[in-house]
């Protein structure tokens, strides 16, 4: 009979479009995200910040989470690689969609606290973005922050108590909103590819 | 840059007026064979009328300069970076720098290295510009004349005047433009 061929045919067809349409959606969503910086699987520790923001008020992370938190480690007399890595976030932060861009802070931490005040690490981060938040403390304090992040730096051989120079970390750490590390982000990558990895952070959270 | 520019394209058209007039000069001779080799002509300082063995020379031209714009704290530290260039037909070395005006208290020549995942920033005492079309390249994340010690701001629209000494060449004035810098990827050429 041809109508019961033609119901067959149409059955099929349902059956193939079915199956099509399952394997679509597989795909779609189980593809993973290739990250463009470092992915941090599984990070256990949630991470904290306890220092002095730019106004000299205490400054404590995990009670201003946001759904991520990009923290730079480095020092304000550093004449390349700082200022480039702030240039990068800034990029970065004007790359996201803008109903986004609140919910990433950047937080800069001085390696070098004897010389970065509050106030010095004010100035700086808000020369390349005025919601970048600048933090400094005590020497005691700083260390306590990168010996918690895993953070090394150290000062240069050479130069005086005013012109020295440090060793700080070549990456962003950024954590998500329950403050585990999820991500590093090396310096020269795009902005487009570290928003990208950013939103994938915030989406995550 | 717009300065260095002009300054690259006189670079360029010294050598072309002395080809020129070496050309001038065999005709008065009515000797028709002029030297095949007309390497002199490079060098800007030589008399193309007298010996065609003339002694090697570097020829340094720099283009894309910019110093980094500073937030503007206290006793702060820039970068300036550049492009460097010898046409010339010796090897030449970049061996030191100033500023003028006592812009900064010390000016060094310094470059960043990666190690261990470490940011590591160092002095150097100099960098080879070989000849014949030979380029150092003063990039960020790589290499930059360091300005330690800033006595004043150094604020978008602003020049900073410097001159760069080199084991053939001498002296080299550059005029560098200061610039909030932009981020750059690993393969660009860091233009401006
Ligand atoms: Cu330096």
């Amino acid at each position: 009979m041809t109508q019961a061929r033609a119901a067959w045919l149409a059955l099929g067809g349902v059956l193939v479009a079915a199956v099509l349409g399952g394997v679509f959606a597989l795909v779609s969503r189980g593809e993973p995200y290739e990250y463009s910086g470092y992915a941090i699987e599984n990070s256990e520790l949630a991470l904290d910040i306890q220092l002095t923001d730019g106004a000299g008020e205490p400054f404590v992370l995990s009670d201003r989470m946001t759904p991520a938190t990009a923290v730079y480690f480095g020092y304000t007399h550093c004449p390349d690689v700082c200022p480039l890595t702030m240039l990068e976030l800034a990029a970065a932060r004007d790359a996201l969609p803008e109903e986004r861009r609140d919910d990433l802070q950047v937080l800069m931490v001085t390696v070098d606290p004897e010389r970065d005040t509050p106030e010095v690490m004010d100035t700086y981060v808000s020369h390349f973005d005025d919601s970048f938040i600048g933090l400094s403390g005590t020497p005691d304090g700083v260390r306590e922050v990168m010996q918690e992040w895993g953070i090394v730096a150290f000062r240069e051989e050479g130069g005086s108590d005013r012109s020295y120079f440090m060793s700080h970390p070549s990456t962003v750490s950024v954590i998500g909103a329950d403050g585990r590390l999820r991500l590093l982000i090396p310096t020269g990558l795009t902005p487009e590819a570290i928003a990208a990895d950013l939103l994938q952070v915030m989406d995550a959270s | 840059m717009r300065l260095n520019r002009i300054m690259r394209a006189f670079a360029l058209a010294i050598p072309l007026l002395a080809a020129v007039s070496l050309v001038a000069c065999s005709d008065d001779d009515g000797d028709a064979t002029a030297e095949p080799t007309a390497q002199p002509a490079a060098d800007p300082t030589a008399d193309a009328t007298t010996e065609p063995t003339a002694v090697p020379t570097s020829e340094i031209t720099v283009t894309d300069a910019w110093a980094r714009a500073t937030p503007g704290n206290p006793d702060e530290n820039s970068a300036v970076y550049m492009l460097i260039t010898n046409d010339g037909t010796a090897d030449d070395r970049l061996i030191g720098a100033a500023v003028d005006d006592g812009l900064a208290t010390t000016v060094e020549l310094h470059e960043t290295a990666m190690e261990d995942g470490q940011m590591r920033m160092r002095q150097v005492e100099g960098w080879d510009v070989p000849r014949d079309g030979g380029t150092l390249e003063l990039a960020q994340r790589a290499n930059h004349v360091m300005l330690i010690g800033l006595t004043k701001q150094l604020v978008e629209g602003d020049t900073v005047g410097l001159t760069l000494q080199f084991e053939q060449a001498g002296e080299v004035r550059v005029e560098a433009p200061v610039e909030q810098g932009m981020p750059m990827q690993m393969d660009d050429d860091g233009g401006s």
